[in-house]
């Protein structure tokens, strides 16, 4: 049997095992993944290859900062910041269609300028804005989808572990990477809440409409913001001084939410106890589900179809644009297949060389490649940010955040044609630094 | 069920820096000098195996070939980590033949396992930062980004050494979280720091070793021709690759200099004298740690014969 | 029967208090670890390897957790196709798909409890502080060890019916 059948094989046994079986999606990779590895090399290479795959993801001191980020907001979930919050929110918008759903947006790409990675903001926004939408009886669909979506804004909107990681990986300044996703991840945003306007326009039983408030009510609710915005000026203003970096801003933002709620005398033992617990479980998930991806993509490299697929490429005879338009698709596709980061870490390699050859600006094609493999984070099968929203989301089901999804694609779709077009939206704020 | 003629190697930093050059060197080599009948599948990037899981997953197979740091490994090579020692190393193609010279003359039990087709270390470390350093006085407290031997050796100096992940260097450098950082020079141009580091302090520290192994059922394995060819390539490998990035660390200097005008200070023959000193408890103490397992003194004797022999042969 | 499943589910729900206590132990420690770090850097002190420390700490965080993240279902599985199994056949697959996961949790921890042997023997330090850290190896083991029990008590509990997994 060829190598390369092998890695389709692979990947066919994992779908079914994943449909079929109901297993937990990080252990069915690792265990398709191990399977792989043993049957292509020994059960020796393959257990000594899981061992130190687990060990070296629970270890590793950049992921240290999800469950850090994720306590900081389960501390604020537990001692009702979000529903003051959103209280606030829903008086300011409420009386607008979509409204809520529209303030989530905002409050993912607010969270998104604090966070570094899709997955802590999934974790906290799941928690922090579905009761909300839960409680308004809005379109369970369309709520999950937005928050999956949204949170997909954690790595477009600056600081961002995937743009650290490409920057690193490309030598391109990590700094120019962060500039150009600022109006991009804007634009989606934008772009995000015109779709929630068109839905609940043509549907408008998806999004209760609340009352209007009066201009006294409106005011009176702004002191819901102020802790909100209290704790992201402090942990802004702490990155942005420099007086602690992005890893370390999750152990700062944590112990500023403590002090807040705990001076506010909003914070109970018992509530404490459960912030870490849920803490503890969210990150554990998304620990394991990094896990699997990275002892899947081992199993995939072996088979070298990563790099067939960029060798394949590399030799297609098309014009750059044509060729271009290919490399993005195989994003898409594996995106879909694999975890964003692990695609990411064996792909740039390959393509980054290529697009560069091609003439293209390399920090537009960093930001596009971030902006293509995020939506992979959401599309089905294998979406880890998808799978977080739905592990927390539990009565609304993984489907529904598919379906959720699916109403955003057009967004995505909209956004990257436009970037497409008009490169300049991506590289004027870098082109002015230096 | 894979091929006997097709080797995997696995490498753990990004496919542009210099540890992965020389393994699409090495390949290429490789692939020429046995007609084809051997051919190498490279997995750069840690897309196989990781840094700290190198020597460990070569072993049980999970690669042929790995290329890694042993410095990452403190205590595992009590023999060679006497190389990653302050011991004023003038280039990396110097300390790469003396690593590969103690190797041979020791042949430690560390690496027993494993076959090594080329050992290599990086250029030594120097010190790069926002505001000059001309002194050691101005080195005092100040804030430097270190790893591994380096945190050891920066604090002798009087810095005030900081652990960070690579990833958080250039955010903490553009906050002034640190205001320098310690490391081989080519990471001026390859990461971009010159960007915000406009002066460059000679120090010439400590350096980081590499070692290439195979996994010995796959040595074994292979034909006489082909051993005598790798053993006979060992040797020319650790030259080129020292030689490589001693020219890369220079072009990189050379675009940081015309792209952010950077300056390259070198410390007065007072300043080198005191550096010294202040750096010899680091070599006592290795002596004192190794002692129980090995020859601690002899071993940096050796070094310091090999280091003075080999300056003189690669000039 | 049921009372040895009965006995070894609530030795199950006591491991896993334990183990969450001290994970939970573990999670504030990294917070307190950082913002140490952060204020006693900023009056020139700071801490030699939080960063490694860090790391070890999270390890050992998460891997308490494991067990009850599973007890908890909160380990994300695709149930959309499933549910319109007949519940025969839900029963079959999930046991299959739990004793999958029992034998890949018993080879993870008796290779992590290799590793941690490994790195014992060879003397493998810590990069800064320079410690012998394979005792938060071992703690790894021991979450992978707890994760396979709960899966072999909800495969019982499943071969016999008692519970809906
Ligand atoms: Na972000
Ligand atoms: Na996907």
């Amino acid at each position: 049997m060829s190598i390369t059948l092998l890695g389709i094989i692979g990947i066919v046994i994992l779908f079914f095992m994943l449909l079929c079986l109901g297993m937990p999606v990080g252990l069915t990779m690792a265990v398709v993944g191990f399977g792989g590895i043993w049957y292509i090399l020994s059960l020796e290479a393959s257990l000594s290859m899981v061992g130190a795959e687990i060990w070296n993801t629970f270890s590793s001191y950049g992921l240290t900062m999800i469950p850090l980020f994720v306590f900081m907001g389960q501390i604020c979930f537990y001692s009702g910041l979000n529903e003051r919050l959103f209280k606030a929110t829903h008086t300011l918008t409420g009386h607008i269609r979509g409204g809520l759903a529209m303030a989530t947006i905002c409050a993912c790409a607010g969270f998104a300028a604090i966070c570094g990675s899709n997955t802590a903001t999934a974790a906290t926004m799941t928690s922090v804005a579905l009761p909300e939408m839960k409680k308004y009886n809005y379109n369970p669909a369309i709520s999950v989808g937005s928050i999956a979506c949204g949170s997909t804004l954690g790595v477009i909107i600056p600081p961002s572990v995937i743009f650290i990681i490409i920057g690193l990986y490309t030598g391109q300044s990590i700094s120019k990477l962060f500039y150009g996703g600022i109006p991009a991840g804007l634009m989606l945003a934008l772009s995000f809440m015109a779709t929630i306007s068109v839905l609940c326009w043509i549907n408008p039983e998806w999004s209760p409409r609340g009352p209007k408030s009066s201009w006294k009510e409106k005011l009176q609710s702004l002191p819901g913001f102020f802790e909100a915005v209290f704790l992201f000026v402090l942990v802004m203003g702490g990155l942005y001084v420099g007086v602690f970096t992005p890893s370390e801003a999750g152990a700062m933002g944590s112990c500023f939410a403590i002090v807040i709620s705990v001076l506010r005398r909003k914070l109970t033992w018992r509530a404490f106890n459960a912030a870490i617990v849920d803490t503890l479980l969210i990150s554990c998930m998304v620990f394991m589900l990094i896990v699997g991806a990275v002892i899947f993509s081992r199993f995939l490299a072996l088979t070298r179809i990563p790099f067939d697929i960029a060798d394949w490429v590399a030799a297609l005879p098309l014009s750059p644009t044509a060729i271009l338009g290919v490399v993005f698709f195989i994003y898409i596709i594996g995106g879909c297949m694999m975890d964003a980061l692990a695609l990411l870490l064996i792909t740039i390699p390959i393509f980054f060389p290529i697009a560069q050859k091609l003439g293209y600006d390399p920090i537009w094609f960093g930001v596009m490649i971030t902006i293509i493999t995020t939506l992979g984070a959401v599309t089905p099968p294998v979406g880890a940010s998808s799978y977080v929203v739905a592990g927390i989301a539990k009565d609304i089901g993984l489907g529904n955040v598919f379906k959720g999804v699916s109403y955003f694609l057009p967004a995505y779709a909209f956004c990257i044609i436009l970037f497409m077009a008009l490169p300049q939206i991506i590289t004027y704020l870098p082109g002015l630094i230096r | 069920p894979v091929q006997a003629a097709t080797l995997s190697y696995a490498n753990f930093p990004p496919a542009s820096t210099f540890p992965c050059v020389q393994m699409e060197r090495w390949k290429k080599e490789v692939e020429q000098r046995t007609k084809g009948a051997l051919s190498i599948n490279t997995f750069p990037g840690g897309t196989l195996l990781g840094a700290k899981n190198m020597l460990d997953g070569v072993v049980a197979g999970q690669a042929d070939i790995g290329c890694f740091a042993m410095s990452y490994h403190p205590g595992r090579f009590p023999v060679l980590e006497a190389i990653d020692l302050p011991l004023e190393w003038p280039n990396a193609l110097v300390a790469s033949i003396s690593l590969l010279d103690l190797y041979e003359k020791y042949r430690p039990k560390s690496l027993e396992k494993v076959k090594v087709l080329t050992m290599f270390a990086c250029p030594p470390a120097n010190i790069m930062s926002i505001t000059p350093v001309r002194s050691l006085k101005d080195l005092k407290g100040m804030e430097i980004r270190a790893a591994g031997t380096g945190v050891k050796v920066l604090e002798l100096l009087g810095a005030s050494p900081i652990g960070m992940p690579q990833s958080d260097v250039p955010d903490a450098l553009h906050k002034k979280v640190i205001q320098g950082m310690a490391s081989s020079l080519e990471v001026m141009k390859d990461f971009n720091y010159a960007e915000y580091c406009h002066y460059v302090t000679m120090t010439n520290l400590q350096v980081v070793t590499f070692a290439v192994v195979m996994n010995r059922d796959r040595w074994d394995s292979l034909s006489a021709d082909v051993k005598n060819m790798l053993d006979k390539l060992c040797r020319e490998q650790t030259e080129w690759t020292g030689r490589y990035v001693d020219q890369h660390v220079r072009d990189a200097i050379a675009w940081s200099k015309s792209k952010y005008q950077i300056e390259v200070i070198e410390f007065s023959s007072k300043e080198k004298a005191e550096m010294k000193k202040r750096l010899v408890p680091m070599i006592e103490a290795y002596v004192g740690r190794v002692g129980s397992q090995v020859p601690g003194q002899a071993i940096i004797n050796d070094i310091q014969t090999f280091k003075k022999a080999n300056a003189v042969k690669y000039k | 029967m049921t009372q040895f499943i009965k006995n070894l589910d609530s030795i199950g729900v006591i491991l896993n208090r334990c183990l969450i206590a001290v994970a939970g132990f573990f999670l504030v420690v990294m917070m307190v670890l950082t913002v140490a770090n952060v204020f006693l850097r900023s009056f020139g002190i700071p801490l030699k390897g939080t960063f490694e420390l860090m790391g070890y700490c999270g390890a050992v965080a998460a891997a308490l957790a494991l067990a009850k993240t599973q007890v908890a279902r909160q380990h994300i599985a695709v149930e959309v196709l499933i549910r319109i199994f007949p519940r025969t056949l839900q029963s079959i697959l999930s046991i299959i798909g739990s004793l999958i996961g029992v034998i890949f949790f018993v080879l993870a921890a008796l290779q992590t409890w290799r590793m941690g042997n490994n790195f014992w023997q060879v003397n493998e330090l810590s990069e800064t502080l320079r410690f012998a850290y394979f005792p938060f190896v071992y703690a790894v083991s021991l979450g992978l060890a707890v994760i396979a029990l709960v899966l072999a008590i909800q495969m019982l509990q499943e071969l016999k019916g008692d519970k809906k997994l």
